[in-house]
């Protein structure tokens, strides 16, 4: 075998010793590596959420004042509590569509109910209304729930 | 020396010590009356599921499932109070996995704990594991309690107001539980205006701000009523990481005389959560991190520090001062 053959070979050798041993010291230093933060990250659905706001804000405020109305029985007139509880409805399911499709129905849920029930108020049937506005929040309550889950499951494991 | 002059000399002496001691008194009584400023821990999301793959007989793992550490940073601590912001739990609520996971941990610190609700909770019908668990301090208003509670209450820290609200708003009131003019609203109302405390602190589980999806749109009719009487701090969790707001006003514009400051502290040892678009008026935001907020409440300032867990090391400290 020529000289300069075993030379190469052993400074090959000298090169990977070093390799491996600089690589055996660096990965016994590294400190374990976190999870990378990928749960509650979509900038797009966090955007939806804060564009929207007020939409969830309003039905809620209407909603209380429809349940005070209902509560005392059914006053319906132009300005009611009821009229407002219809376009606040109209308003939130014009907030669609999420950026995600699993969250489409979840954040409109029992917003249909609720629209039913401001129907019949202003038509004067505070029974009915009464039921649809019950029908709403029961629907509503788990919806919100679910709502928390797909956001905190990692972003791209939900469509 | 003439006796005249060693009178003066005497005199003087005497004047100086006398007004040395006064000196040191004064510092002493500062010093005692700070250190005996009533100390609360802020912390929520706290405790997995005995079912939970990463439990690991209660010790957790790397990222998650750390209450056990979480507990054993409160006990160092000591706190006069801890403020529990909810999600206690996980993943239901069930008032089983309460006994034996959250009870075996941050429930050591059970007789001190002064709790929020959290959606979690209401995994289980009417939140009744976190109602059955905690009994009446999480229901004061409503003694003997066990399921669908109010969650609503007040109650004072030394000089301070303290005041727990329920912020899962959809759950209670037809669905309007935080809406203007709805029981909570009214009651909050109400109980603000009968606490002329020159420090306020309100507690719950979702924040009103957060730099991700988190922030709750529904408690915005409680912020403004906050607001109206001065609260000082807002505590919350639900997003599991840490972040720090600059006092803001209820339209989330940064209000450095009156606004509210809040804290979100979701970091009692569930697991990690992250950030998105960072809020222009987040002070500071830490995600995987693991640890709780210890609070000093002074008669008109407060001193916060974050406390970590060894495996995730972090520090934020700081001063402030009521409005």
């Amino acid at each position: 075998m020529p000289r300069h053959t075993l030379h190469r070979g052993a400074l090959a050798a000298v090169l990977l010793a070093l390799l491996v041993g600089v690589w055996t010291v660096v990965a016994s230093a590294a400190p374990p590596i976190p999870p990378k933060p990928i749960v509650g990250t979509n900038p797009a659905v966090q955007a939806w959420f804060k564009n929207h706001e007020a939409q969830r804000i309003e039905l809620n405020d209407a909603l209380a004042a429809s349940l005070k109305q209902v509560g005392q029985g059914a006053t319906p007139g132009p300005g009611d509590a009821c009229a407002r509880l219809l376009k606040a409805t109209d308003a939130m399911l014009a907030t669609l569509p999420t950026p995600k499709q699993t969250l489409n129905p979840l954040v409109v849920a029992g917003v249909g109910q609720f629209k039913a029930g401001a129907q019949q108020c202003s038509a004067g049937n505070a029974a009915a209304a009464r039921k649809s506005l019950a029908a709403g929040a029961a629907a509503r309550a788990p919806a919100d729930l679910q709502v928390d889950e797909v956001l905190e499951m990692p972003d791209g494991s939900v469509p | 020396m003439p006796n005249k002059m060693r009178g003066r000399l005497l005199a003087a002496g005497s004047a100086i010590l006398v007004v040395a001691a006064l000196l040191v008194y004064a510092n002493v009584s500062t010093a005692a009356a700070a250190t005996s400023d009533p100390v609360v821990v802020v912390g929520g999301d706290v405790a997995c599921s005995p079912t939970d793959t990463n439990y690991n007989g209660g010790n957790g793992v790397p990222s998650y499932c750390h209450s056990k550490v979480t507990s054993g940073l409160i006990s160092q601590i000591n706190p006069s109070n801890l403020l529990m912001v909810g999600d206690g739990q996980y993943n239901s609520g069930s008032l089983s996995d309460y006994q034996n996971s959250y009870g075996t941990t941050w429930g050591q610190h059970k007789a001190k704990t002064n709790p929020a609700v959290g959606n979690h909770d209401y995994g289980t019908s009417g939140a009744g594991g976190y109602y059955s668990y905690f009994g009446n301090a999480a229901s004061t208003q409503q003694s003997g309690c066990v399921k669908a509670c109010l969650g609503y209450y007040s109650f004072d820290v030394g000089a301070w107001h303290l005041v727990n609200i329920n912020s899962e708003c959809s759950r209670f009131n037809g669905g309007a539980g935080c809406a203007v003019g709805s029981p909570q609203q009214m009651w909050l109302d109400k109980d603000l205006a009968a606490h002329s405390n020159a420090c306020t602190i309100v507690f719950d589980h979702r924040p009103r701000w957060s730099s991700n999806s988190f922030a709750s749109a529904d408690i915005a009719p409680l912020v403004d009523v906050m607001y109206k009487y001065h609260v000082d701090l807002l505590l919350s969790g639900h997003s599991h990481a840490y972040e720090r707001f600059a006092p803001q006003n209820p339209s989330g514009g940064s209000d450095l005389n009156n606004g509210i400051r809040q804290f979100v502290v979701g970091t009692g040892g569930a697991f990690f959560t992250g950030f998105s678009t960072i809020v222009s008026t987040s002070q500071v935001h830490k995600s995987n991190i693991f640890g709780v907020l210890k609070l000093t409440l002074h008669s008109n300032s407060y001193d916060w520090s974050f406390v970590a867990d060894s495996s995730t090391p972090y520090n934020d400290s700081g001063t402030g001062s009521c409005h």
